[in-house]
């Protein structure tokens, strides 16, 4: 073949890629400068977060910079404009505030700059300005905890009938109304008799979610059987509601979520009957391989989610490998 | 100009030099709009705090009043954010001259009354967002405000750099700008002579409280979103670039030249650590070290170099 007709090829590469991403061109992962915007490193998810990204990125032969806010939106929106500035062969986003870093956005895919968001998804309509976005789905966090729900009855013996409760977080966040759904869906699909009783909220706080438990506790009355709480750390307010109200916390169907440390804990002694897999090391490392194949010109999904594993007193040691213990 | 104020513009020069010999991109258009961008929100901030500091006293309210100030402009603004700007402004009038008042007529310390009238407006920023971030999808304001002219500035820059232009004009150029300098290094002496302190004190509060929320109000539509925990640390950071700038926690020192001068200090090293990649706790650290520098600079360094050029001076005229 001669150069004329590898420049032709070439060309037309180039044309069927400017129609995949239009106006974005990929140059190869290995020696690429690619930037990280993150939330935090004070946070211990975060932290792994970024461990596990760096070291994916490093074994690729990206070239990295990371720069963190502290979940300051504002200060987000400036440290985008710098990494505009420095022209990168990609941006790889965790937003400080889905909703502040619309206009930011806006902004990157103006610039023709390849973006992977991670872990926090902005709006769906949005969807344009970003090529990828990876990390966990709430939805799939509830749906894993109603399977984990269904499936503790099943093991306590209680059958396919009975009252729980949910202590959600904060009113009004995706995660609050996605993980409720995720639950509520399931329950409708495979456990009808499971009926959610009542709901409040423990604003992703354990103190915040011993009063909600305990006004639970209270309302719904003794046939309680289960406790859906949205993160762990919540779930041990519900258990030091349960103690206080002369219930036996190891006899309910207790389902929380993250596999965070709180959790593991009370599964390991009893008290808890589940947790929801959502790995802060995959969910580094599923944005870095998403960066990774965008460079590398190969075809990668719009949105991909991390697995969202039922993790029990059987299977504890999941939970301590992906949290990195 | 003083030894001191030299003293910080060579400070900011050396800081531009060496993040240009670094990294070239430091100098680059597209980082220094980046640069400009981050001084549009601290600088006005710390323009209308330190107006208070100059006449002896304090607006801890300033970083409530920036988060309030956004959210109003979003939630009274509607479809018409511009609407909502006057509701957000002329709020923080009513803020300012409160809080005036109740210094000038009761004679209470300034730091008592804005802790309370920062807490109020906090609690009111929880209560107007709901426990949300309020959003909104009229861009077109903010992207307008962002727009770079010049390359290196946008509107909502040159907006903070006309506040302190017209600052630096009223505090040099006025009585009245003349009467809040002296009001705060000696009231009563001030008073005596007919500076008009009542006065004073309405105009300083009232400007502060309207500088943090023209800031909130700006950045809410740059960001087309707005919450009650902005501006959390924003009041520290304002504090910070006063002092760094030269004023005085004492009262009576200091100008909007030198407020600029100590916002710039501080964002040109903010984004130059962060070009270098580090990270947000790094960066707090860096800013508290080059705060006491600064302030043991005064104290030993500045007076040392005052007395050096005096001596020098005396022999050179003998």
């Amino acid at each position: 073949m001669n150069t004329a007709k590898l420049t032709k090829l070439a060309l037309m590469a180039s044309v069927f890629t400017g129609l995949a991403m239009p106006g974005m061109a990929f140059a190869g992962a290995k020696g690429s400068k690619v930037i990280l915007l993150t939330v935090s490193e004070e946070c211990e998810y975060c932290a792994l977060h970024q461990r596990a990204f760096k070291e994916v990125a490093s074994a690729a032969g990206i070239d990295l910079d990371v720069k963190i806010t502290n979940f300051d939106a504002a200060e987000q929106a400036s440290q985008v404009d710098q990494a505009l500035a420095q022209n990168p062969a990609a941006i790889v986003l965790w937003p400080a505030d889905a909703s502040a870093i619309v206009p930011s956005l806006r902004k990157i895919n103006q610039a023709g700059i390849p973006l992977v968001i991670t872990n926090s998804k902005p709006d769906d309509k949005y969807a344009d300005y970003w090529n990828v976005f990876t990390g966990p789905s709430d939805i799939g966090n509830g749906q894993s905890a109603g399977e984990a729900m269904i499936k503790g009855f099943a093991e306590k013996k209680f059958g396919t009938e009975g009252k729980i409760f949910i202590v959600e977080g904060v009113p009004g966040t995706p995660p609050q109304i996605a993980r409720s759904k995720g639950l509520e869906e399931v329950l409708a699909e495979k456990a009808k008799g499971i009926v959610v009783a009542g709901k409040q909220n423990g604003n992703w706080d354990q103190t915040k979610a011993t009063d909600a438990a305990a006004a639970l506790f209270t309302q719904v009355g003794p046939e309680v059987k289960g406790v859906y709480a949205q993160a762990d750390n919540m779930m041990s307010g519900v258990i030091v509601a349960a103690k206080r109200a002369g219930i036996d916390p190891a006899s309910l169907v207790l389902v929380g979520s993250n596999c965070s440390i709180e959790g593991v804990n009370q599964i390991k002694d009893g008290t808890q009957y589940a947790t929801v897999l959502q790995s802060p090391i995959d969910d580094g490392k599923y944005a870095a391989k998403a960066v990774i194949d965008l460079l590398d010109g190969k075809k990668v999904e719009k949105e991909i989610f991390l697995p969202h594993e039922i993790i029990t007193k059987a299977n504890i040691s999941d939970c301590d490998a992906a949290i990195g213990r | 100009m003083s030894t001191a104020t030299l003293l910080r513009i060579a400070l900011l020069i050396a800081l531009v030099v060496a993040f240009a010999l670094w990294n070239p991109a430091f100098i680059s258009g597209r980082n220094i709009y980046a640069l400009t961008q981050s001084f549009a929100l601290l600088g006005l901030v710390a323009l209308g705090l330190s107006l208070t500091m100059i006449a002896g006293e304090f607006d801890l309210s300033v970083g409530s009043m920036v988060a309030v100030g956004g959210l109003l402009t979003l939630v009274a603004g509607g479809s018409n954010l511009v609407h909502g700007m006057g509701v957000a402004l002329a709020f923080a009038v009513v803020i300012g001259a409160a809080n005036a008042f109740v210094v000038n007529r009761f004679n209470v310390s300034s730091l008592v009354v804005t802790v309370g009238s920062m807490m109020a407006l906090s609690g009111f920023a929880f209560w107007l967002a709901g426990g949300k971030v309020i959003s909104t999808d009229n861009f077109d304001l903010g992207f307008a405000l962002d727009n770079p002219i010049l390359t290196v500035l946008s509107w909502r820059g040159a907006i903070t750099l006309a506040a302190f232009l017209l600052a630096g004009l009223f505090m040099r150029h006025t009585l009245m700008g003349r009467d809040i300098r002296v009001i705060g290094s000696k009231r009563l002496v001030a008073a005596a002579s007919g500076a008009k302190v009542g006065l004073s004190l309405y105009i300083v509060f009232i400007v502060s409280a309207l500088c943090a929320a023209l800031a909130g109000s700006l950045l809410s539509m740059s960001l087309a979103s707005a919450a009650a925990t902005t501006g959390n640390n924003l009041m520290l950071q304002a504090v910070s670039a006063a002092i760094v700038g030269g004023v005085a926690l004492s009262g009576g020192a200091g100008s909007p030249l030198h407020v600029l001068i100590g916002s710039l200090i501080l964002t040109v090293m903010n984004n130059g650590l962060s070009l270098m990649g580090m990270g947000a706790t790094g960066i707090l650290f860096a800013n508290g070290l080059v705060l006491m520098g600064i302030v043991l600079l005064d104290g030993q360094l500045g007076a040392w170099m005052s007395e050096r050029f005096a001596a020098s001076r005396a022999r050179h005229s003998a």
